[in-house]
């Protein structure tokens, strides 16, 4: 009984102290509200049209917002462009929940790209789409990062015109005929010992 | 006694009469007195055995046949039924983006993997009674192997097995049954906190190989399917029903009693005891389940972790049966030893209620530390509630025992279905909330234990009749037609064996005057 204890009190102090390891959460990101929307974002992808990942592309241009003034882009270093849900694919879905505060936030999960930014130039990136991409309707969020990595604009298709992913299902036709091969091995070896007992039973 | 044939002897009649008269006052067993049995018995295993040739201790680093292989075997199988039924909680943040799945259809998903279990767990107490529980188990484990392969969008985790309280039930002696049943639960149960880190390491592994997620995890669902498969041939091979060989082998000889279905079915029914277990083992083990389900998301959202953080902790929670579930099966029989079957149930109480109230902490916490450690002793306590339950079980019936076993664990999975549905799946408010309302839920649905009653131990708050004895409950279960057959002499022997209920106190009054020789004929009396 004091071995059993023993055991309990050390896996509570086990217990307690991986706690306290956990990384602290991660202090108030930027928010999105307090951004300019500094950024002209553009996407090749129609409003409405279905891309297959794995297969289709598009392409993603960017480039300072003609009613910002000149010069407003001196501070931006980077681009990072990602792909968002549309809100009627976060519908029902909480861990796909937009949040002001941009640490926080579970919209953007997949980050298309992160390049040099060219003051004055338009940039672009073409992007395959990936296949982990899951189906759903998305649009392209561009964020302009300054030299430390921290958010100072962004720019954005939708969420009002979002464009479909359709995303593989991950079945194979070999996946198929393993599990067909291995269900019918599972049967059939039951039936086997099941009969062979019985007739040993029978003599 | 006396006598060679295997008639009954002289006097037989007047058995139970006096509560001096040895168990075995008759026999319907050809030929040998019960000495020589014995001898012969005690040759033939490798661990001490009772009467009824089950083993009187427990050595877990045995693999010696029939008893410690059985024990094995049953929570390893049990093991893996229930990591391929919570298979896809760790890989959920996959699978529902491969699927589209919404908050609802997880939900659902969650519902139907905990009710789809309850009629298999209902229909393997009435199997076991019949076919023997190696069948039983090997034809749960082995047909459930295509659904793991075929990876059903909802899971059909129809594989839980509800066998292992039953067989490791026939194979140990009572005062060891609640660390046995324990054990061999809780190691089974673990699989649900194994999963969350096997099936994420699986899936990694597989990932590193260059397939994409959506592939990745279909395939690690090959490893829960193949245990499957494994066990249940191993199950076939190496196992056997009884300390005495197989089920059918031995109806065939005579020595085992073929029961009547109906009959052990309406002595289930219509035991009340059985309707109370059955409600509240909803609470110890419904709830475990429900959690396992949902403790990984709730980590995730509440306290922004990382998904494979999330998913360490709720392998916490799981794993901890590995102690937990054995610790409340010690403390049952610890209790026993003393102050009998009210110490037993008193365990109970105190345990699942403790549960419940760490349940309502951990709804509450907002500091992750104090969420962790709410939830560690929550899982300690709800698991060890479960271990003392079937420490109970096997008391309330011996004819029954396979279904009364069956319909028990049917109602833990009842229990998590309905639990997962008003908090989780149909409610408005968030997680922490549903969480609370469980603990809540937990500890008044267990006040009912207060209406366990048993003649000859007595309950929670009142002491036993001075007149019930256990031969007289055990043998109401016969009718007198077939008591006369004799078809009540392994009920006997159980009450004989577990006279141990009574508490320490009880018997020492009891061993006052001496006990008669064995062979002395009921004449005198």
């Amino acid at each position: 009984m004091a071995r059993r204890q023993g055991a309990v009190v050390v896996s509570l102090l086990a217990a307690v102290l991986l706690g306290a390891c956990l990384p602290a959460p991660a202090a108030a990101g930027v928010q999105l509200s307090t951004l300019p929307k500094a950024l002209d974002v553009t996407a090749s992808a129609k409003p409405g049209q279905v891309l297959h990942s794995g297969v289709d592309k598009v392409t993603v241009t960017w480039s300072l917002n003609t009613t910002e003034p000149a010069g407003a882009d001196a501070a931006y270093k980077s681009v990072q462009v990602k792909l968002c849900y549309a809100p009627v694919s976060q519908k029902d879905r909480g861990w796909r929940k937009s949040n002001d505060d941009l640490s926080k936030d579970k919209a953007c999960q997949f980050k298309l790209t992160q390049q040099a930014y060219a003051a004055g130039a338009r940039g672009s990136f073409e992007y395959t789409v990936a296949r982990d991409i899951p189906t759903g309707s998305y649009y392209v969020r561009a964020y302009a990062l300054d030299a430390s990595g921290t958010q100072v604009a962004y720019g954005q298709t939708g969420p009002a015109a979002a464009f479909d992913v359709a995303g593989i299902t991950g079945i194979h036709a070999s996946i198929k005929v393993a599990a067909g091969v291995f269900s019918a091995f599972s049967v059939a070896a039951l039936a086997f010992f099941f009969v062979v007992e019985n007739r040993k039973k029978n003599k | 006694m006396a006598s060679g044939d295997g008639a009954a002897p002289m006097g037989s009649s007047l058995h139970g009469a006096s509560a001096h008269e040895p168990a075995f006052a008759f026999s319907t067993e050809a030929g040998r007195p019960a000495e020589e049995k014995d001898a012969a018995a005690a040759k033939q295993f490798d661990l001490p055995v009772d009467s009824e040739h089950k083993a009187k201790s427990l050595r877990i680093f045995s693999l010696a046949n029939p008893h410690m292989r059985t024990f094995h075997l049953s929570w390893l199988s049990f093991f893996t039924c229930v990591v391929s039924t919570f298979a896809a909680a760790p890989l959920i943040p996959i699978i529902r983006e491969n699927l589209g799945l919404t908050k609802t259809d997880i939900g659902n998903a969650g519902v139907a993997s905990v009710s789809g279990a309850i009629f298999s767990r209902l229909a393997m107490g009435a199997v076991c009674d019949l076919l023997g529980p190696r069948y039983g188990c090997a034809f749960t484990i082995m047909l459930a192997a295509p659904a793991v392969f075929c990876m059903a969008v909802i899971d059909s985790a129809a594989g839980y097995i509800t066998i292992r309280p039953y067989w490791t039930s026939t194979m140990f002696n009572i005062k060891i049954i609640g660390t046995v049943n324990a054990l061999a639960s809780g190691w089974g149960d673990m699989g649900g906190g194994a999963t969350q880190l096997i099936m994420p390491f699986v899936y990694e592994g597989i990932l590193k190989c260059g397939v994409s997620p959506f592939e990745a995890w279909r395939v690690a669902y090959f490893v829960p399917g193949l245990m499957h498969v494994v066990m249940g041939i191993l199950v076939l091979t190496a196992g056997q029903d009884l300390p005495d060989g197989n089920l059918r082998s031995l109806q065939k000889q005579g020595d085992a009693n073929k029961d009547d279905f109906s009959k052990v079915l309406l002595h289930a029914v219509r035991n009340y005891r059985t309707w109370v277990f059955v409600f509240l083992y909803g609470y110890s083990m419904g709830v475990q389940l429900t959690t396992n389900n949902i403790i990984a998301e709730y980590y995730y959202d509440r306290f922004n972790l990382d998904i494979r953080v999330a998913g360490i902790i709720a392998a916490c929670f799981g794993m901890a049966n590995l102690v937990s579930r054995p610790l409340g099966g010690v403390l049952s029989d610890i209790g026993a030893r003393y102050w009998g079957m009210r110490a037993r149930l008193w365990n109970i109480w105190i345990l699942q209620t403790a549960g419940g109230a760490f349940c309502l902490w951990l709804g509450r916490a907002d500091a992750l530390p104090a969420s962790i450690t709410a939830m560690v002793l929550f899982s300690f306590c709800a698991q060890a509630a479960c271990g003392a339950t079937f420490g109970v079980i096997p008391f309330v019936s011996r004819r029954s025992l396979g279904i009364i076993s069956g319909m028990t664990g049917a109602g833990g999975n009842i229990g998590a279905g309905i639990t997962q549905l008003i908090f989780f799946t149909l409610s408005n408010y968030s997680t922490g909330t549903g969480i609370q309302n469980m603990g809540i839920m937990a500890m008044v649905c267990t006040l009912p234990l207060v209406l366990i009653h048993f003649p000859q131990w007595g309950s929670m708050l009142l002491p036993p009749s001075a007149d019930a004895d256990e031969e007289h409950y055990y043998a109401s279960e016969w009718s007198e037609e077939e008591k006369s057959l004799g078809r009540h002499s392994a009920s006997l022997k159980f009450a004989e064996n577990c006279r141990s209920e009574r508490g320490r106190r009880r018997n020492a009054i009891l061993a006052g005057p001496a006990t008669p020789p064995p062979d002395s004929t009921p004449e005198h009396v």
